[in-house]
């Protein structure tokens, strides 16, 4: 290919994407005078290159175009919807001829005649009729000059004011020219650049300020000889006109262009890859400054310390130069947005703004190659299912014109962008509901999840919010997949929404991949790079430090504030040799709301590496991110925590979230009652068990066939104390009673003290082999027994009679359950709701037990057990039991007539209930 | 399986490894180092050594004992480092052998495929050899050197 042609190339390219963003900002601003040439420039030179490289497709759809941008530049036609997607049409049509070009080397062979056709047709529409007012109002005024003037003396009123609104801090020279084009647009009956609107850009976008304004202008064009009809008309005018508080894209987006235009005549070209080597060596060069420094710090009267001072500045000078062409403005990546944004209005049919913020942020082209795809999908989200028709607007008493907010900025070593629209907002009841027919979450979920939390539903996989999947989204594979990639570059996407109002994303991503903040850590005497981004948190354990290393049944786990962090070794994962080490330190890692610690033995230092590629025949370790070489001229490994992460066991990469989340949540989530009473242990039980607690004075006791009861709610409730005697202390003694109560019968379990509730892992550590107890767990600190509710229930309540009204019910429920932990924790829930409980671990001995000792009218298995078909051919209804509901997948709920939550009483005992129902209808 | 060597005398780098001689073409070869300093990589499978820094790059090294099946170097010998390039994978690996000779010039006429007794192991990391008046000259096949098995990472349950 010529090199002629190569360069027209690249220059096209840029030029066609200039020109799309010019398109649509002359929808807008139909009138801009400086705008229509611009583009009509660029289409012409593209024209004009074509034809002289003879490229006639090119050339006769880029003059078809040319002609219409004339007319819109003469006045002869105004720019409509219409003429603009023609021409916009045109410039795909050259962008894909341009693209053959570049492929082949020559244009496609055929021809553009119906296009062609029509872009002529438009530009020979008769010229649009003048406005019908006998005389233009501008004229009416006075023309520019007087709109001028009286905009000036406008503002300088507003300045002299003593109180009220005075547009203080506005820079002056800029709001006049703003004010003066935005009066002098409205009068040419251009209603887009609204008064509201250039005010907003400088922050004066309060009504009031704009009333006051417009009253102002009102008194100082009266002063400069205009009628009042005339004032009225324009105040009407610029009134009528969308009083949207907002910074006009176009104009920010013009001053920006401004700033480019400058630049373009002091800079070249540069082959990507030239600038990619630059880096690499720039990159060794700090390296080997790393490795001098470090050599020459052992020897402070070195000759060559003088100019190793000067060569490290020198590098370090060169390092960030070579960063900074390694930068590109964020408006590289959303260009394309207003575009896009565009083309949806026009397919939704809904009125569409992009506004932008903070353009020029620059970032790493390659991290800005990364978030391209998300914001592409971000936008069309915001487009299709954020922002609402222009009826349902209008209903809502907002604009018709709905916006879509970028905005991108530096803070820190990051860069913050944020994607906000004004639409909707996220319908968290509507969220609900589609999640509990997922069977994401469960009925209880559904109601106590907070909104922000049900809001992150939108981020799990297949979770789609659009009523109807359109060809633009709500086929479900987006958000997840933005926060996915997002995460990828080690960056993070925050949501917040306000229902009516609008959502609002924010993206935080690191400013470069190239070089990271990394913790150099050891483990068994090797070194790793650890991204800072990760981690969250240092914490000593052993040695010195307080705190120390539990385990549950081999899994190392942390105890950190109220939470159960799990931990992975790192020694163990990377399968090096075990060693004794007193100390060791834990590297709280978070990704996403999932949190672990990775046990290391040292953690030196901060330091900033620079991330090189793992070699190839590495990367099936899915353990690291990359390679770095130190200052000393190590080479070591840099550990990723998403891969880490993996090792921990049920994680992929689609459940990591609910995953954690079940771990943390059943971690979380058990409320204990703990309470003193027998021996010495503390005693617990789930607190969902438990109806009421009373305090009972001992003289209320009596005695029913020996045994104690107490005269409690209209019946006789047999008592129980945690020792199993039948005594408790003296008549005077006001003991507190534990009210296990299912309606139909109640029992009291008399204990000497109530301790506490606290939340804790129902996680057992103890197996017990006593009468009365179900195993041990450590509830702050202490080993607590768990009571066997079943045990004292049988004791108590077998000779309990039931409610006289209560119909005498004995079902038979059969509990399948490889925990006999969580077998007996169901059980006596059963027994309280009237069923007489058989239990089982496995699906194959339930079946067996079914020909023994069956029917069973209900049957209760963990859902994770395996073989579940088996239960199939018992034909009880079969409820399933989970931990977690929200890590319930809709795959896992089939062939269960109902779901409970096995710590919840209430569910489950609501899902015996609406089984009964049923049974009973 | 062989690209064998054609008609026209070819230059190559020559290195030993226990008491084998092996050949590699010279314009495979980057670079030679003399025991440079690995690093290990944990995981890593057990032919690679570790990572090398060759001047500000990372170059990952091969210990060709262990890929040949031979049995491991006395760790107090110095070892010699043969820098490849990787057609396939575009990058730079380092071959850890004992000795490194000098570049031999062969001739086509020497040529010899792999003798069919020579085991299956090594009939797939070599392409043939040549007669020496002293010694037989395999000449590695680089790319198969670095087709190494690399063990499948299981989620620990």
């Amino acid at each position: 290919m010529d090199d002629v042609v190569r360069d027209f190339l690249a220059e096209a390219a840029e030029s066609m994407d200039a020109l799309d963003r010019s398109l649509v900002r002359l929808e807008d601003a139909p009138g801009d005078p400086e705008l229509l040439s611009e583009i009509f420039r660029v289409m012409h030179t593209i024209k004009g290159t074509c034809g002289f490289l003879g490229l006639q497709r090119l050339a006769a759809v880029a003059h078809a175009a040319e002609d219409i941008l004339g007319q819109f530049r003469d006045g002869a036609i105004s720019p409509t919807q219409e003429s603009v997607s023609a021409v916009l049409e045109a410039v795909d049509v050259i962008k894909a001829l341009l693209g053959e070009l570049e492929a082949n080397g020559a244009e496609p062979a055929g021809d553009d005649k119906p296009l062609v056709a029509r872009l002529r047709a438009i530009a020979q529409q008769s010229p649009k009729a003048e406005p019908a007012s006998a005389e233009p109002l501008a004229s009416r005024i006075g023309g520019l000059s007087t709109i001028d003037c009286g905009v000036e003396l406008a503002l300088a009123r507003i300045k002299a004011r003593s109180e009220g609104v005075r547009f203080n801090g506005a820079p002056e020279e800029p709001l006049h020219a703003a004010l003066r084009d935005a009066v002098w647009a409205a009068c040419e009956g251009e209603a887009n650049l609204s008064l509201a609107r250039t005010l907003s850009q400088f922050e004066l976008s309060e009504p009031v300020e704009v009333a006051s304004f417009m009253t102002c202008l009102g008194e100082a064009l009266a002063e400069l000889g205009a009628a009042p009809a005339t004032i009225a008309d324009l105040a009407a005018l610029l009134g009528a006109a969308d009083p949207k508080p907002s910074a006009d894209p176009s104009l920010v987006a013009r001053s920006s262009d401004h700033a480019a235009s400058g630049v373009a005549a002091q800079s070249i070209r540069v082959n990507v890859e030239a600038l990619e080597q630059l880096m690499n060596v720039a990159s060794e060069l700090v390296l080997i400054r790393n490795q001098l420094i470090q050599t020459l710090r052992s020897q402070p009267d070195s000759p060559f310390a003088a100019p190793l001072q000067r060569l490290n500045h020198v590098t370090t000078e060169l390092q960030e130069s070579v960063m900074t062409t390694r930068m590109q403005p964020i408006s590289a990546a959303w260009a394309k947005l207003p575009r896009l944004a565009r083309d949806l209005a026009v397919e939704l049919n809904k009125r569409i703004e992009v506004v932008t913020h903070g353009a020029e942020t620059e970032l790493d082209r390659q991290v800005l190659e990364m978030i391209k795809d998300p914001l592409t999908h971000m936008i069309r989200n915001a487009a299709d299912h954020g922002l609402e028709s222009p009826g349902e607007r209008a209903k809502a008493g907002k604009p018709e014109m709905g916006r879509i907010m970028l905005s991108a900025r530096h803070e820190g070593s990051q860069i913050v962008i944020e994607v906000a629209d004004d639409g909707r907002g996220l319908q968290a009841a509507k969220l609900r509901a589609k999640a509990l027919t997922r069977g994401l979450i469960t009925p209880v979920e559904a109601e106590s999840l907070s909104d922000a939390k049900i809001h992150q539903l939108i981020f799990h996989p297949g979770f789609s919010t659009a009523e109807a999947v359109s060809g633009i989204s709500g086929r479900g594979v987006g958000m997840d997949v933005v926060r996915t990639n997002i995460e990828k570059i080690g960056g993070a996407v925050e949501l917040s929404s306000t229902e009516g109002k609008g959502t609002r994303f924010t993206i935080r991503i690191p400013l470069t991949l190239t070089i990271v903040s990394a913790l150099i850590v050891d483990c068994c005497g090797e070194r790793f790079a650890m991204p800072q981004s990760a981690v969250v948190e240092l914490v000593g354990v052993g040695g010195g430090s307080r705190r120390a290393l539990e385990d549950i049944n081999g899994a190392p786990v942390l105890r950190l504030r109220d939470r159960l962090l799990p931990l992975i070794s790192l020694q163990e994962l990377m399968g090096m040799p075990k060693r004794e080490n007193e100390e060791q330190s834990i590297l709280v890692t978070s990704l996403g709301a999932f949190s672990f610690g990775i046990i290391v033995d040292r953690v030196f230092d901060t330091e900033e590496i620079v991330v090189k590629p793992a070699a190839s025949i590495l990367r099936s370790i899915p353990y690291y991110s990359g390679a770095t070489i130190l200052g000393d001229g190590a080479v070591i490994m840099i550990l990723d925590p998403k891969g880490i992460a993996s090792s921990l066991g049920s994680i992929d990469a689609e459940q990591q979230e609910t995953a954690s989340r079940g771990a943390v949540r059943a971690a979380e989530r058990t409320q204990l009652l703990v309470v003193r009473g027998g021996s010495h242990a503390p005693k617990a039980t789930p607190l969902q068990l438990v109806s009421r607690i009373e305090d009972v004075r001992l003289s209320q006791v009596e005695y029913a066939n020996d045994k104690p009861v107490l005269q409690y709610r209209g019946r006789l409730m047999p008592l129980v104390d945690l020792g199993g005697g039948v005594s408790f202390g003296a008549p005077s003694e006001t003991k507190p009673v534990i009210v296990f109560d299912n309606e139909e019968r109640a029992i009291g379990l008399v204990v000497d003290e109530i301790v506490d509730i606290v939340e804790a892992p129902l996680v057992q550590e103890f197996h017990a082999d006593r009468p009365g107890v179900l195993g041990s767990l450590v509830v702050a600190d202490a080993v607590t027994d768990v009571i066997d509710l079943a045990y004292y229930w049988r004791m108590a309540a077998a000779d309990a009679a039931p409610r006289a009204d209560a119909a005498p019910l004995v079902k038979r429920a059969l509990i399948v359950d490889a925990s006999p932990f969580q077998r007996n924790l169901i059980a006596p829930l059963l027994a309280m709701a009237g069923f007489q409980v058989m239990m089982t671990s496995d699906a194959a001995s339930a079946a067996a037990l079914a020909e023994t000792d069956g029917p069973f009218d209900l049957i209760f298995t963990d859902a994770a057990l395996g073989e579940r078909n088996m239960l199939d051919s018992l034909t009880a209804p079969v409820i399933g039991l989970y931990d977690d509901p929200l890590a319930v997948r809709q795959r896992d709920t089939e062939g269960f007539a109902r779901i409970a939550c096995r710590f919840d009483r209430d569910d489950v005992l609501n899902a015996v209930a609406a089984l009964q129902d049923k049974h009973a209808a | 399986m062989t690209t064998a060597p054609s008609s026209a005398d070819i230059d190559l780098v020559t290195m030993s490894v226990a008491d084998a001689h092996f050949g590699v073409p010279v314009l495979k070869v980057r670079d030679v180092l003399d025991s440079p300093a690995t690093y290990p990589v944990p995981l890593a499978p057990a032919e690679i050594r570790g990572s090398i820094n060759l001047r500000g790059r990372i170059v990952t090294a091969i210990d060709l004992r262990m890929r040949l099946g031979l049995p491991p170097r006395d760790p107090a010998l110095p070892s010699k480092c043969v820098i490849v390039d990787s057609e396939a994978a575009g990058e730079p690996y380092a071959f850890i052998v004992d000795e490194v000779g000098d570049v031999l010039t062969v001739s086509a006429k020497d040529y010899e495929p792999n003798p069919i007794t020579l085991s299956r192991e090594w009939s797939g990391l070599c392409q043939g050899l040549y007669r020496r008046e002293s010694t037989l000259l395999l000449v590695l096949d680089t790319q198969a050197v670095l087709r190494i098995e690399t063990r499948k990472f299981e989620r620990v349950a």
